[in-house]
């Protein structure tokens, strides 16, 4: 008993240490980063090195924020909400269906197949035509133009499919039953059972539209529009980069999904495990 | 009669739900790619000229030497890295899963931050560690005396900072998605499984792994497929050498075409490596049973 | 966003700056009412849409000019930023939904897409300007049309580290005894074995660096036949330029830079005292200036190669698109901005080159006047080679690939003759011209 409970305690101590110096190794790195923040700027790239500012200097802070940067974040985050809350409706049917009708209709998997091209294609290619289309359609210089374009991710459906192909079909076979519709049974018992994947993705979404950054470029003429990416882009010179700003505006711009995924990746449970349901 | 009306029933279901996605899908990628292809056989310039040119751009691309290199790099590259890119966040991912570790908030954050950093600033970060003459790590090299290692004009040296980072700022992307698995794993057959004298190293091949296969599948083509379009990294680091040591299929594609608003050209290469991926892909989902069905 | 520019703008015009890029304190910052934010019902009361390449230092010069023009006229700015590298596909992008600003910055749209642009001849006297400035900042490469007035002219120099030289007990070279690019490798290493400098030499990974050292030994790109080009980069005089600069870096150059290797500016070595000799662009001056102050930095005439000295100049212009929605406003800015008062203004802020020719920089120290007659004196050595090679327009065909070759030689990966043989042959499959050897 005794042995026991010495033992869990080491196990507890080993496994949280580790944990702790994985950590450290992960976000020392970025550490250096934020300080380097505060250095003036002929400091930044100084040799020998040092960690610490001789003075701590957020200047460059003080004149990103007074450039209207708040505007931008502004921007940015209604981007990332309404991009978000869109490609969790249409990435969960989507994954959904290819998983749960997979073995009635054959053609799944092909169907699945065209939405793997959406990864395999080199983006980049794409992006003049993408603008033709977008132009067609009336979305130059309109906040739509930039979302509609983006919100349909394989990486998103790929997630749901593979969730729901680890849940046993019978659980929607005996709601069908029971009488229960198509939809309802995936609004009342499957979407909830991806809460995992639903979380997850709602963290990489917000994380992608917060970081998009051609097409926003290409599309929106209006500065007011404009998003932080393009904002931190304008620091780079024809001359050389403005470290000391870019360097300020990218660690104001990633506070806000660092405190996203804090609080949300608690909650990347659920699925069969959060129900009981046995597998 | 009533098993073809249920039929019917699920076929309109189906399309119902994927429709959305498929619709913005169709307009905003099918449709570009489509004309891609198109340019591909012109000399478009992204503006003003579009001239049919035939094969030409197939044929100039085929028979140039550097592609075959740049292609040949570029799969060593992801084949040395794939290992990594999936066991390390699998791994990290079981240890922040544990319930014998505490502050899971705090750790998974610090490891999920990388990710975040724009790839222009990832660069910036990681030259501060391994830049050849300003770096962390060969200041600490040298103030124990040592010969300061030549990070940037060893080409291997040089991949392998590449490789560093590229794992760094994925690690937290995949762990993420490896949690989500294993949370859904019951853990009642974790307690059989002890229950019948199975240690934690058994648990996991027996267990954990065979169960996360769906999670490890989608873990293993996103990554390989994001490790051939390695690019924007390399550019904040190495900028693709020594020489073009570190230089990767996408980088060439921009070097090629879009650099010098050779569209057409840019096309062509883009549908080549579109394709070359496309193959590698359905291998891995043939070796997988679909997709990591279980 | 703009706006808290103007503080700062009325402060340097009155009091000629110090420095163009104070890093300490906090700065201009109050979003003033100084400009008359809430006017625009003065006389003027139209708005002037304006893109430029990068946001503005503080004390911009040429943000600080709009600014003046606008409290002057009772015009309003819009300022729209688009980062360099992406103008080459936003330019497009606006020009085909007919989004153009009245009045752009560049360094390359003006001259790629001439047709988009108002002929200035039209409108100014090109005699009022620096020919050479014209002639590689504003024209267009293949027809005599200007469509774009010199703004920011710059030209290659040669920095050094003072502290070094005298450690290393090395004398500068002067206007009237400039070195040979033999002597300056050859005191390159003095200085790394006496003047206390990990490396000698440094120069910018940019062609327009590499080429200076190509012009001075006689070499070119092109070589002009009648109307048309040859293709001239392969020839023995520059295969032997390659050499020496390849051995240059390995013996005296941080050699991982021209390798690209490294995403390091060595702008950066230089200002930490690493760099004995750095050759670099004009623009880097006011920067050194504010940065530098563990040692002492001066300009040298850059070394003489078999053929003489050379340079090499470049710029941005200002540019009026002829689809703008108000390109008569941009004119009118332009019309302003060139008069010798207004540009004396702006060359004060800008620390730089006139393109005016009646307009030239006046510096308040003697350093700054010794230092701003070295970079003057540069524009002298420009050759008719560098002339003849812009007016080919050879970098609409190849351009960062023959960046790339050459750092494959430096890294060892080619040998300077194979690197160069290649390019030769790739620029001249795109531009149909005929290698002339």
């Amino acid at each position: 008993m005794k042995s026991a409970s010495t033992n869990k305690k080491v196990q507890i101590i080993g496994f949280t240490v580790l944990g702790m110096l994985v950590a450290l190794l992960m976000i020392f790195p970025v550490v250096w980063l934020l300080f380097s923040s505060f250095k003036p700027r002929a400091e930044m790239f100084a040799y020998p090195l040092k960690l610490f500012p001789s003075v701590f200097d957020f200047s460059a802070y003080k004149s990103v924020v007074e450039g209207g940067f708040f505007n931008y974040v502004k921007n940015s985050f209604f981007l990332a909400v309404v991009g978000t809350l869109i490609t969790l409706v249409i990435s969960s049917f989507c994954g959904y269906a290819l998983a749960v009708y997979r073995y009635e209709i054959p053609y799944t998997n092909k169907v699945f197949a065209v939405f793997l091209l959406g990864t395999l294609i080199p983006g980049d290619i794409l992006t003049v035509p993408q603008f033709s289309v977008i132009s067609a359609l009336g979305l130059y210089n309109n906040i739509w133009g930039v979302i509609l374009p983006v919100v349909t991710t394989t990486t998103g459906i790929f997630m749901y499919r593979q969730h729901y192909m680890s849940i046993p079909l019978s659980l929607a076979e005996s709601a069908r039953i029971d009488g229960a519709s198509e939809f309802k049974i995936f609004k009342d018992i499957m979407f909830p059972l991806g809460t995992s994947v639903t979380i997850t993705l709602t963290i990489f979404s917000f994380m992608w539209r917060w970081n998009d950054y051609i097409l926003p470029l290409m599309v929106l003429s209006d500065q007011k529009k404009y998003t932080i990416q393009i904002a931190i882009k304008t620091f780079i010179g024809t001359n050389g980069i403005d470290w000391s700003s870019i360097l300020a505006a990218s660690i104001i711009s990633i506070i806000p999904i660092m405190i996203i995924f804090a609080f949300l990746q608690k909650y990347v449970v659920g699925g069969i495990a959060a129900t009981g349901v046995k597998g | 009669m009533h098993k073809k009306n249920k039929g019917f029933a699920h076929t309109r279901a189906f399309w119902m739900f994927v429709s959305p996605a498929l619709i913005l899908f169709t307009v905003f990628f099918l449709v570009p790619l489509a004309l891609a292809i198109g340019f591909s056989f012109t000399n478009y310039d992204g503006w003003k000229t579009m001239d049919f040119v035939a094969l030409q751009n197939y044929i100039k691309l085929f028979t140039d030497g550097d592609f075959y290199a740049t292609l040949k790099r570029t799969f060593i590259y992801a084949i040395v890295n794939l290992p990594f890119k999936v066991a390390l966040p699998l791994l990290v991912a079981s240890l922040v899963c544990s319930k014998y570790m505490y502050g899971k908030t705090v750790v998974r954050t610090f490891i999920y931050i990388p990710v975040l950093l724009s790839a222009l600033v990832a660069g910036i970060t990681i030259n501060w560690m391994f830049g050849e003459e300003y770096g962390l790590v060969n200041f600490i090299i040298q103030s124990m005396g040592a010969t300061p290692l030549k990070w940037a004009m060893n080409p291997v040296l040089a991949t392998t900072v590449v490789s560093v980072a590229s794992n760094w700022v994925s690690i937290g992307f995949y762990m993420i998605m490896f949690i989500g698995g294993i949370n859904n794993i019951s853990q009642e057959l974790y307690e059989a499984a002890s229950v019948d004298g199975a240690n934690k190293v058994d648990s996991f091949f027996r267990i954990t792994l065979p169960l996360l296969a769906p999670t490890t599948f989608i873990v293993l083509l996103l990554s390989t497929v994001n490790l051939l379009k390695e690019y924007t990294l390399v550019q904040g680091i190495t900028t693709g050498g020594p020489g073009t040591s570190t230089t990767y299929i996408i980088q060439y594609i921009f070097n090629q075409g879009f650099t010098q608003m050779r569209y057409g050209y840019a096309s062509a290469i883009g549908i080549v490596v579109g394709i070359i991926f496309i193959i590698i892909a359905g291998i891995q989902f043939k070796f997988s049973n679909s997709g990591g069905e279980v | 966003m703009k706006k808290r520019n103007k503080a700062a703008a009325a402060l340097l015009a009155g009091s000629m700056m110090l420095s163009l890029a104070a890093c300490g304190g906090g700065g201009a910052s109050e979003t003033t009412a100084a400009g008359g934010s809430g006017g625009g019902a003065s006389a003027g009361g139209q708005t002037l849409k304006i893109l430029l390449s990068e946001e503005p230092g503080e004390g911009d010069a040429l943000t600080m000019m709009f600014n003046k023009w606008a409290e002057e006229t009772g015009n309003k700015l819009d300022i729209q930023i688009i980062a360099y590298d992406d103008q080459l596909t936003k330019f497009p992008a606006m020009a085909k939904n007919k989004d153009l600003p009245d009045i752009i910055s560049t360094t390359r749209l003006h001259q790629l897409y001439p047709e988009e642009f108002v002929d200035l001849r039209d409108s100014f006297d090109m005699n009022a300007f620096e020919a050479s400035a014209l002639k590689i900042v504003g024209k267009d490469y293949v027809s005599d049309k200007i469509t774009g007035l010199p703004q920011q002219f710059t030209a290659t120099c040669v920095f050094y580290n003072k502290d070094a030289f005298e450690a290393a007990g090395i004398e500068a070279p002067t206007a009237d005894k400039p070195w040979t690019w033999d002597e300056l490798y050859a005191n390159a290493a003095v200085l790394m074995e006496k003047g206390g400098v990990k490396y000698g030499f440094a120069a910018d990974v940019s062609r327009a660096r590499y080429d200076i050292l190509m012009y001075a030994n006689g070499g070119s790109l092109t070589l002009a036949d009648g109307d048309s080009f040859k293709v001239n980069v392969n020839c023995d005089a520059n295969v032997k330029t390659l050499e020496a600069f390849v051995d240059a870096n390995q013996s005296v150059m941080p050699q991982a830079i021209w390798s690209g290797a490294t995403a390091d500016n060595p702008a950066d070595y230089f200002k930490n005292g690493d760099v004995g000799i750095y050759l670099s662009g004009s623009w880097n001056y006011a920067s050194f200036v504010s940065d530098i102050s563990a040692f002492k930095f001066g300009l040298m005439p850059s070394p003489k190669g078999s053929a003489g000295q050379s340079c090499i100049i470049g710029g941005s212009a200002l540019a009026v698109p002829a689809n703008a929605a108000n390109s008569a406003l941009g004119i009118e800015f332009l019309k302003w901005m060139y008069t010798e008062e207004n540009f004396k203004t702006y060359i004060q802020a800008d620390k730089g080159l006139s393109s005016l020719t009646s307009v030239i920089y006046e510096p308040d120290t003697d350093d700054g006047k010794a230092d701003y007659a070295v970079i003057q004196g540069e524009v002298a050595f420009v050759t008719d080679t560098f002339m003849v090679d812009e007016s080919s327009a050879w970098r609409n065909y190849k351009d960062n690939e023959y960046r790339d070759y050459l750092k494959r030689a430096v890294s060892g990966e080619m040998t300077a003759k194979d690197a160069l043989d290649a390019f030769a042959k790739e620029l001249s499959e795109s531009s149909n011209w005929a290698v002339a050897q």
